[in-house]
Order: C-alpha cells, then structure tokens, then sequence
C-alpha cells in the first residue's frame, strides 16, 4: 500500500523564523492520526501544509506520489479542512453545507444528503432552515463539519475540532469522524489538546514541540527554567513546593530548554512501594508526591494511560490493566511519580 | 408648522391632480437617478471590492483619495461636468449639455466614491476567516471571490441606500448641467429651487414630500431584499 503523505525535508518559516521543520514523515491512507503538542508547537502549521494552503520554504510534501506544488484544484479538493473556528457564510445552515458541493457542480440529492450528514453530526433535520445567526458555538462547529463530511473526502483533517465544544458536541464529532473512516476509508488528521477524546478516536499519535516532530506516542515535557551545575554535569528545575528536578545536561540547550521524557522514563510508588515501571537507578531528588487525576484507554490494547498531577504539573504513564487492579491505580489515589532521567532528550 | 400642513395637503393635491409638470419631474428624478445608481453599481462594486480586498503599491492613497471624493460639492461636479460638456469643452461634441445623460454623467461621478469607498470598507471588515474556510472547502480563487463579495453583500446594500439617497436629492448637477427644462430634465429637486425661488413655498415643500415618499418605498423594498438574504 502506497503511502498517502509524504513529507521530504519540510521547513516553514514565519517572520523569518522556522516553525515548522520535520525531515521525514509519511501517512498511510485510512488512517486516523492524532497531532498533540502545547500551543506555537506548529500543529496547525502542518495541518494547512497537509491541506496544501500553503507551501513550504524547503522540502517537499507528496500526496498520493504527486508534488504538492503541482497538485491541481481537482486533486485539492479531495482534501478538506476544517478550521479551529471555522466561518459560516451569512445564509442558513442548508447553503452553508451544500456550499462545498455546489462549486463542485454536484447538485444531485442535496436534500437527502444535507439530511443525512445533518444526523452524523447529531443535529436533527429541521437544523437545515436555521440561519447562520442563530447557532451556538458547538452548532457552528458540527453545522462546519457536516459542510465537510457531505464532500466525502478522501482526507480530512480537523484543527481542535473539541476547543470550543461541550461534550456532547465532542461526542458527535467523534462518531462522525470514525464513521467517514469506516464508511469512505477517509484519512483523519486532528490537532487537538483533548488527549482523551484523542487516545479513543485516533490509530496513532504524532507529537510536535517547538516545531519539531517527536516519535514517541506519549511524551512528559518539563519546561525550564533550569539552574545548570555544571561541575556535576547536570541541570536542577525547582518547583515553587520545593521539589527538585535533576537531569543529565547531556543535549541541553539553555536554561529555556524542554526536557522530554517519554511515559517508560516516569514510574509511581505507592506507599513507600514502587508501582508501574519501576527503577532501582533514579536520583532521589526525581520523585515528585502527586494525585492521579485520570485513568484513559489507549488504543493501543490493554495498555491505560495513568495522569498524575505532581508538582503542579501533568506527567503520562503507561501501565495494564492487571496493574492497575493489582496496585490500586484509580483517580484520586495519592502517588509518588519517580523519573528516570537516563532518557531525557532535550529540546 | 401651517406651512408643512398645507404643503403636505397640496402634495396629496398634486399627485391626485395628475399635473403632468409634477409626474415628468418625478419620472425624470427616478429615472435619471436609477440609471446613475445602476451605473455607479456596477463600476463602484468590483473597484470598491479591489480597493478593498488586494494589497497594492498605492493603496493607501488610492484609498484617501476615494475617501476624499466623498466630500465633492454637487456645484463642483456640476461645473466640472459642464466644462467637460459646453460647447467649447472637450467633450462638447457630444452635445449633451442640458440632457438627461449629462445628469447621469454627473451623478455617477457624485455616486461613484460613495459606492467605492463603502464597498471597500466593507470588505475590509470582512472576517479574515473567509478565504481559508473557503480555500478548505476546496473554492478556487474565483469561487472566493464570488462568495466574498456574496458576504459583503449587506454593506454593499447599505452603500447603494446611501449614494441613491445623495444622487436623488442633489441638485447642483441638475441645475447646472440639466438647465431645469420643463418636461425635458426638470427634476424634483430643480422644481424645489424653482418654485422657492418664485416664492411658492407650500409647493416646494409638497415637491420635498414626494421626494421623501420615493426614498421611503426605495428603503422598503432593500430593507425588504434584506430581510429575504438573511
């Protein structure tokens, strides 16, 4: 099966700045791909890249084998985006769903069709003859993607999808995306900060920090600033409860540095016992007291996602179910999260 | 107040009379001023949305220019179309001095700026959002065009309320460049001076009335137009 993305040395600058640079990337079709990272991390960048509205500064992206350069309108128009907060035109709901279809010449069915996508995205039938005016922010965004899943597009990609939505909308929007999956073998792409509603929907994750494509599924970042010892060869972060962070300086770039440690580096003690993931090599400034605030199915299977709230700041670890029965692993459980610092990378 | 009183009387009286004097005045302002509306439209729209919409070298000053027309005395469009069009103008040849289409001439150019510069500023305030929905829904450059201007399309109304409302109600173009010829370019406005002039006031203010009827019936039927888009 031929790859649907191919990304080939993509940088993308913004006011002289690169943002955007990932050397090798490729996206298979019917996939549904998760894009997490914080805020300027340059996830909407890829997203309008992939879009092709607009082109990189160097490099290269390949769509179905063909230059994004030299795609045509036609080509293009397989691929559909919907915005973080996207514009309804000034007409009712009906205009601004089949608005897509019209400039494609299609007007065959529309009734039926708006009815049917008006239903994937939870929204009854009279839905059709509400102006654009008298939608709530939730409506705006599913009367949006109705817009887009009535097109049937080959790829669909989704920036924040859920930023703005209740959880009954976010709900919506996920059975409307696995169903385009499921029924069109529609490709997926979403941003999103909702880790959660990602893990259920997305087959895979691609993380992006500063820019800059991270491999690993689930990531721990801690931001500086950092305090550098340099006659031990390594770096303290010390957090307003007194808690201490010690990591190797080995690929550090400054105290503005973020240090990554994916969710194998973190495991939990629990009364004085070590949990999921346990190391006999860690530091022992590097144990953190904290709650866990969330338990999440991975799509991956059996394998949970446990969030731990310690020192004011998120940490992700993996475990299995029989772990979790056997070591009491619930929200609201009081831990100890222990980082092995051997894995750090730094950004 | 008495004078309003017997000048809305005499106005019912004169459109009940069926005065031809009155109903070639009325016929001549709708008219003229329609055809110059239209014609501004229809140069005034795909400008404004240019000025508006595209980035340019000179862009600004095109703009405070455009802006600045907006303030042209109707006397001074007048006199400059008059000096165009008289007999030893550029354009004398033409022989439209004292037409109906050297008012039009003249009231495109007092309507022109209104419609530019209220299209411009409208499509400036336009969300910026527009273009990449639109690009995302896989419109081509002239589909985005088309459903920009669809968008702009109230405060393109708004400014064709507001240059009708100047073009029908100015009156120095009409009198300098019509030269108030009963039955032939009379206008209701020139029939105003007129008969103010003559000191018959009560018909004046009848004349003003019937002007403001026709203003009113236009901004009905927009309001109406208006209220069918939304």
């Amino acid at each position: 099966m031929g790859s649907l993305y191919r990304i080939e040395d993509v940088d993308f600058h913004y006011g002289g700045r690169s943002v955007l640079s990932i050397p090798e990337f490729t996206l298979n079709p019917g996939s549904i791909l998760g894009v997490v990272g914080p805020n300027g991390s340059g996830k909407s960048t890829l997203l309008r890249l992939l879009a092709f509205m607009a082109d990189p500064a160097q490099g290269k992206i390949f769509f179905k084998g063909v230059d994004g350069r030299k795609i045509t309108l036609q080509q293009r128009r397989n691929i559909t985006i919907l915005p973080q907060e996207p514009y309804l035109l000034k007409r009712d709901v009906y205009e601004n769903i089949i608005y897509g279809l019209k400039i494609r010449g299609d007007r065959q069915n529309l009734n039926s069709r708006v009815t049917k996508v008006l239903d994937l995205v939870g929204l009854p039938e009279q839905f059709a003859k509400r102006s654009w005016r008298e939608l709530s922010g939730g409506e705006v965004q599913r009367v949006a993607l109705a817009a887009r899943l009535i097109l049937r597009p080959e790829v669909l990609i989704l920036d924040e999808p859920t930023a703005s939505v209740d959880v009954s909308s976010a709900q919506s929007i996920m059975e409307a995306v696995l169903y385009a999956r499921h029924r069109w073998g529609t490709t997926v792409l979403i941003a999103s900060h909702d880790h959660g509603w990602l893990e259920q929907v997305c087959d895979q994750q691609i993380m992006l920090l500063r820019g800059r494509l991270l491999d690993e599924e689930v990531v721990n970042m801690i931001p500086g600033p950092w305090m550098e010892q340099a006659d031990c060869g390594r770096v303290i972060k010390r957090y307003p409860g007194g808690e201490i962070i010690t990591l190797s300086m080995q690929g550090y770039n400054g105290q503005d540095s973020v240090a990554l440690l994916p969710a194998e580096s973190l495991s939990i003690q629990i009364g004085g016992h070590k949990g999921i993931n346990s190391d006999s090599n860690i530091s022992a400034d590097n144990i953190l007291p904290g709650r866990i605030t969330a338990l999440r199915e991975s799509r991956r299977k059996e394998i949970f996602i446990v969030e731990v709230v310690a020192a004011g700041s998120l940490f992700r670890l993996r475990t299995t179910a029989n772990r979790i029965e056997i070591e009491g692993l619930f929200p609201g459980r009081r831990v100890k999260v222990i980082l092995n610092c051997e894995h750090v990378r730094w950004l | 107040m008495e004078l309003f009183l017997k000048g809305f009387c005499e106005a019912i009286n004169l459109l009940l009379s069926g005065d031809d004097g009155v109903y070639s005045a009325i016929m001549v302002s709708v008219s003229v001023s329609s055809y110059s509306l239209f014609t501004s439209l229809f140069l005034g729209i795909p400008l404004g949305f240019c000025l508006g919409y595209f980035r340019f070298p000179g862009q600004r000053i095109l703009r405070t220019i455009v802006d600045t027309l907006l303030a042209l005395p109707t006397v001074f469009i007048g006199l400059m179309v008059y000096t165009m069009l008289s007999r030893s103008g550029p354009l004398g040849e033409l022989g439209l001095l004292f037409t109906v289409k050297a008012i039009a001439v003249g009231q495109v150019i007092l309507g022109l700026p209104i419609i530019m510069a209220l299209t411009a500023a409208q499509v400036e305030s336009l969300d910026r959002r527009i273009r990449e929905t639109l690009m995302g829904l896989g419109a081509s450059p002239r589909d985005i065009l088309l459903a920009t201007v669809q968008e702009a399309r109230f405060g393109i109304m708004a400014a064709a309320v507001a240059a009708y409302g100047r073009i029908l109600t100015e009156v120095g173009i009409s009198m300098m460049v019509g030269g108030n010829i009963k039955y032939h370019t009379r206008t209701i406005t020139t029939a105003i001076a007129l008969e103010t002039g003559k000191g018959e006031f009560v018909t004046g203010i009848a004349l003003g009335i019937v002007l403001l009827v026709i203003a009113l019936l236009v901004n009905t039927i927009l309001s109406f137009i208006k209220r069918r888009w939304q």
